[in-house]
């Protein structure tokens, strides 16, 4: 079979690695199409998109790819990051052997991959994260093939966060943040699969989805439940189109009002197929986002409520966060200060215990195409359960 | 916008079980006597219910009994004879839940019960605790146990007063409850201090960020607030207490408050206690869901306590109404043999002294509902008393 790959970009050699001169010189060079690397262009981070080569965000925070192959309609992009990172927890509370502990925790590893012929794509995404408990842990942050028959409509299914809220709406990629939220697993719900239909317009757009396997826990039970999960989210943009993207930079005034639901009726079954059980799990988040030139500030308000026809106990948790950054253009490379705070309830209706959080950073991104980055971040930890702890990481991201 | 408001206004409206009223009832089993149990039950963080039985036989006195599970997503599990044998394997009370399992002392041991621990067959897998003292090997005797959980990142811990058959004086011990990860032999004893003077435990309670025990020997007592890291205060006591019955009540304005085997009450606040005649005959105390301290009575009835002094004696409508309310009729799913069948009774106590009234405070299920055990008809079998007992949450509120 004749296959002809009219265009191969190999940016990331090992030829000069550790050579920040040359290291600067390529990545002023990779943001330009492989016919043009020749000719001299003036070396910017910002340069605009094009409807026809768009930077898919879920794989890759924007940024254009290392790897390109295309060949007529059929793309294929390949993508990376690499963050190692050593972190310190300070504990209290804790005993002598846990009051103060060191690692890798905050280390991790992303690969993702973008596929596409003419109005058909995929997107997968996976990330490593670092040794806990002598296991690493492979996630799958999501795998779905996408139908765009129209510039305003998506259809989508396979494996993805279920866009209930603004932390789970933004891809791992996009995050400028080392992580997401510290407790957002509390109110996000997860699924296995599902199927999404994305209405997208300058000025909002529209989520509805079907979800299968919620995240059901149920490891150690001999108890099955099943219900298919539903979720909308709605996100009005009334300045234009605003992205899932904490990386902002040189954008004007942007607003996004977004409001995220996700319903699920479940049967649980014993062990002979006899329902023994129904349950009701409604979530919902409302946020308000503010996008100006490179500031970005969120704040969420999140809501969880299960309730059930045999425990008769309602499970009721309610959160609030606001998160900020900023990046400060210094020449050629740029100071990224960035903050979080939350607080959440759990257990409302039997027994209420208050979590908080806080989170101050300071990253520099030391070339302009933001392929690197390094990041100290102060976290403290307030657990509803256990106590305080403070944690301070340090991690470098090379995006690639 | 309208939608979302909308959303909002039913995420904020679940409701819980109206004052007065009686939940949807879980069937535990077939029991022996007209009082199964002396001890309420017990919910964990997840939902999970646990129930400890204990018969109490013609001559007044409590037999060991079983613990049973009913998992919040349904399905139920036993440990059998699980609390001990004889006088010293009464199950005297919880010390308390976290998230998955709970864990009761008894005079002989402290045993753990996970909610995710059960075989095919219904068994509840159990984890016994510092039967002996790991050390010397000495039998160890609970002499009281606080029911005081000190949670940090490494472990839960919980506080005691022990005696050993090798050692006169009592020991305040601070343990290491475990998760189930290690057996009796790996169990720790953290911390352990002995208490002179020839002092003697006679009960304790949770004073919120603390565990408290009253002390006494022939001639003095005292109050001692201890956590995990050591003593963190002292209460003089005035008069000379008897043992107390259920727990001692610490209120959030830090009021000190327990019945007292004579039926004398326990009275103070932190820095001081004196012992009072009541104004009602008082079984025990109980504290609502904003951590006000009560006294409660047959009736039934409640004494208010606060700033350190007994209020006027009130009826607890919301209790009487909940026990109207189960001997008017109340729904219990029967989950036996993987099924769920709802039945309707028509109920009666078959915890402590009344509903909702006993030695022992009644457990929050949820905000405004308290656990509690009824039975249905009881079968004479012989001269003895049969009845199926369920777990049902009450509605309840305090004056």
């Amino acid at each position: 079979m004749k296959r002809a790959l009219t265009t191969i970009c190999l940016v990331a050699g090992t030829a000069h690695a550790g050579d920040p001169v040359k290291m600067q010189e390529m990545e002023a060079q990779e943001d330009k199409p492989a016919a043009d690397a020749a000719k001299p262009k003036e070396k910017t981070a910002e340069e605009p998109k094009t409807p026809d080569d768009p930077s898919p965000v879920e794989v890759s925070g924007g940024q254009k790819p290392t790897i390109e192959l295309s060949n007529g309609p059929t793309k294929a992009r390949l993508f990376g990051s690499l963050g190692p990172a050593v972190g310190v927890t300070y504990a209290p509370t804790a005993t002598d052997a846990d009051r103060l502990r060191g690692g890798v925790e905050g280390s991790n590893a992303g690969l993702g991959l973008h596929a596409q012929i003419a109005t058909l794509s995929g997107i997968a995404y996976v990330s490593v994260t670092a040794p806990q408990n002598d296991n690493s842990i492979v996630h799958l942050d999501r795998a779905t093939l996408r139908w765009e028959p129209f510039k305003f409509l998506q259809l989508s299914a396979g494996h993805e966060p279920i866009p209930l809220d603004v932390q789970s709406a933004t891809p791992m990629a996009a995050m400028m943040f080392p992580q997401a939220l510290p407790w957002n697993g509390e109110f996000a719900p997860v699924a296995k699969a599902g199927a999404q239909v994305a209405g997208l317009h300058e000025y909002g757009s529209v989520w509805v989805g079907i979800w299968d396997g919620f995240a059901p826990d149920l490891a150690a039970e001999i108890i099955e439940e099943r219900g298919l999960m539903g979720s909308a989210r709605v996100e009005v943009t009334p300045l234009g189109k605003f992205d899932y993207d904490e990386n902002v930079k040189n954008i004007p005034l942007r607003v996004g009002i977004g409001a995220g639901v996700t319903y699920r009726a479940a049967t649980g079954y014993r062990g002979d197929g006899m329902a023994n059980r129904r349950s009701r799990d409604l979530r919902a988040a409302g946020s308000v986002r503010v996008g100006w030139t490179a500031l970005l500030v969120e704040v969420e308000v999140m809501r969880k409520q299960i309730t059930d026809d045999l425990s008769m106990r309602p499970d009721v948790a309610t959160g609030v966060y606001g998160q900020a950054s900023y990046r400060i253009k210094l020449d050629t490379w740029q100071l990224v200060p960035l903050g979080r705070v939350g607080t959440y309830t759990i257990r409302q209706m039997s027994a209420p215990s208050q979590g908080s959080s806080a989170e101050l950073g300071l990253g520099t991104i030391p070339w302009p195409s933001d392929r690197l980055r390094v990041m100290g971040l102060y976290q403290y930890i307030g657990d509803p359960q256990l106590g305080a702890s403070h944690r301070g990481v340090l991690q470098a991201r090379l995006s690639f | 916008m309208k939608h979302v408001a909308l959303l909002a206004c039913l995420a904020g409206c679940v409701e819980g079980i109206s004052p007065g009223d009686a939940g949807l009832g879980r069937r535990v089993d077939i029991m022996r006597g007209p009082i199964v149990a002396v001890v309420p039950p017990i919910t964990d963080f997840n939902g999970d219910v646990f129930v400890v039985t204990g018969t109490v036989d013609s001559a007044g006195s409590v037999e060991p009994g079983d613990v049973y599970m009913g998992r919040a997503r349904g399905g139920w599990g036993v440990a059998q004879g699980s609390t001990g044998v004889g006088a010293d394997g009464v199950g005297r009370g919880w010390i308390g839940a976290i998230e998955d399992r709970v864990w009761l002392w008894t005079r002989d041991k402290i045993v753990e019960y996970p909610a995710n621990d059960i075989d095919a067959l219904g068994h509840l897998r159990v984890f016994d605790r510092l039967d002996r003292d790991p050390q010397s090997g000495a039998d160890l005797k609970f002499e009281s146990v606080a029911p005081f959980i000190d949670r940090t990142i490494s472990m839960d811990r919980a506080l005691a007063i022990v005696t050993t058959a090798t050692e006169t004086r009592p020991f305040l011990i601070t343990m290491d409850l475990g998760h189930g990860d290690f057996d009796i032999n790996q169990a720790r004893i953290l911390g352990s201090m002995p208490i002179e003077g020839g002092m003697r435990a006679l009960g304790a309670g949770n004073a919120g960020d603390c565990a408290v025990f009253l002390l006494a020997n022939d001639t003095t007592a005292i109050l001692l607030f201890v956590d995990a890291n050591g003593i963190v205060g002292q209460g003089a006591v005035t008069g000379m207490p008897g043992a107390v019955r259920g727990e001692i009540g610490v209120s959030k304005d830090g009021t000190v408050a327990a019945v007292l085997a004579d039926g004398s009450v326990l009275l103070g606040d932190r820095s001081a206690v004196r012992v009072v005649p009541p104004p009602i005959q008082v079984r025990g105390t109980v504290l609502d869901d904003d951590h006000n301290l009560w006294l409660t009575a047959i009736g039934p009835r409640l004494v208010p306590v606060a700033g350190g002094q007994l209020g006027v004696p009130l009826d607890w409508t919301s209790a009487a109404a909940a026990d109207a309310a189960i001997q008017a009729g109340v729904d219990v799913v029967d989950e036996r043999d993987n099924g769920r069948i709802t039945l309707h009774w028509q109920a009666h106590n078959v915890l402590g002294d009344a509903t909702l009234v006993s030695e022992q405070p009644s457990l929050p299920y949820e905000i405004g509902a308290r656990g509690w055990l009824v039975g249905d008809a009881p079968i004479n079998q012989g001269g003895i008393l049969y009845s199926n007992v369920a777990f049902v949450p009450l509605g309840v509120t305090f004056p």
